[in-house]
């Protein structure tokens, strides 16, 4: 197992255990603040707490869960240092990286602004469900609450998308 | 413009093309211009910061401002407004106040008034044990 192997101090063991994880660890931490190297850093800080706290995983645990718990605190906490960014700077760090002519703009535009409008939780929630395929269980034990709070945030956040994007409706 | 559904796929989940613009906002923008290198490139950054003592030593232990952080916002809040209150208290406590509270602790009976009383207790005892 990779994550035995890790622990007995086997490095490439645990460059594997990263291989795999990275990109939905990335997706949680993105999540939840919008800001791809806040995210990126936040990812780093994971991984490395994870390391350091091998000896504290529980092999009947998943890996995956275990991490992507480790990352969403260390996003929070990041995410409390950073709530001074106003929305209209949210607005723009969402639509940023995403200026590709060939893309239909104003979608991409709208989504943004509307995502940007959610609150944070929410936001979380409705990615990892919608767009990672998270179960309302793991999104709880990632996000650390109640599966139950998970799915009324969901449809919540759901609903407020819809509201913010009716009139682009096909 | 390209027009979409939000159609009830999964109750009510967002349709295929609004999940995937979604998607789109939250790749990373290297990985989203289709730059093959990202993931192995942040592979090997979080394997630097994972053999890096000065970094690990860092998340050990922690600053006495995030712990600050930690502490819970109602307390302080709750801590504020016992402060306030008790301020604005004294502050509507008028010189009278304070005069009929001394007047009213200066009537009280003095212990050495109740004496008396005690002494013809204890007389009253003494006759009837005397009977």
């Amino acid at each position: 197992m990779l994550v035995e192997r890790a622990r007995a101090g086997e490095t490439e063991a645990f460059a594997a255990l990263v291989r795999m994880h990275q990109q939905r660890a990335y997706m949680v931490a993105r999540a939840i603040l919008t800001v791809h190297e806040d995210a990126e850093d936040v990812v780093q800080e994971g991984f490395a707490r994870a390391y350091q706290a091998l000896e504290r995983f529980k092999p009947d645990q998943s890996f995956g869960a275990w991490l992507n718990r480790i990352v969403a605190n260390a996003a929070y906490d990041l995410s409390r240092r950073r709530k001074v960014r106003t929305t209209e700077e949210l607005s723009e760090v969402l639509q940023s990286p995403f200026r590709d002519p060939a893309v239909d703009d104003e979608l991409r535009t709208r989504l943004g602004q509307a995502l940007s409008t959610l609150p944070e939780r929410a936001r979380a929630v409705i990615v990892l469900h919608d767009v990672e395929g998270f179960t309302h269980s793991e999104i709880g034990e990632i996000l650390d609450i109640p599966s139950g709070t998970a799915r009324s945030d969901l449809h919540h956040a759901r609903q407020k998308l819809r509201a913010l994007l009716k009139d682009l409706r096909g | 413009m390209k027009k979409f559904f939000l159609t009830k796929t999964d109750g009510d989940a967002l349709d295929a093309t609004l999940a995937s613009e979604v998607r789109r906002i939250y790749t990373p923008p290297a990985a989203a211009r289709g730059d093959q290198g990202y993931w192995p490139s942040l592979e090997q950054r979080i394997m630097a910061r994972v053999a890096d003592p000065v970094f690990l030593a860092s998340l050990e232990s922690p600053r006495w401002w995030n712990v600050l952080e930690g502490w819970s916002r109602a307390g302080l809040l709750a801590a504020g407004v016992a402060l306030a209150v008790s301020a604005a208290l004294l502050q509507n406590q008028t010189p009278d106040d304070s005069g009929m509270e001394y007047e009213a602790v200066a009537s009280m009976p003095a212990l050495e008034a109740l004496a008396p009383a005690v002494d013809q207790r204890d007389a009253v005892m003494t006759y009837v044990l005397a009977r």
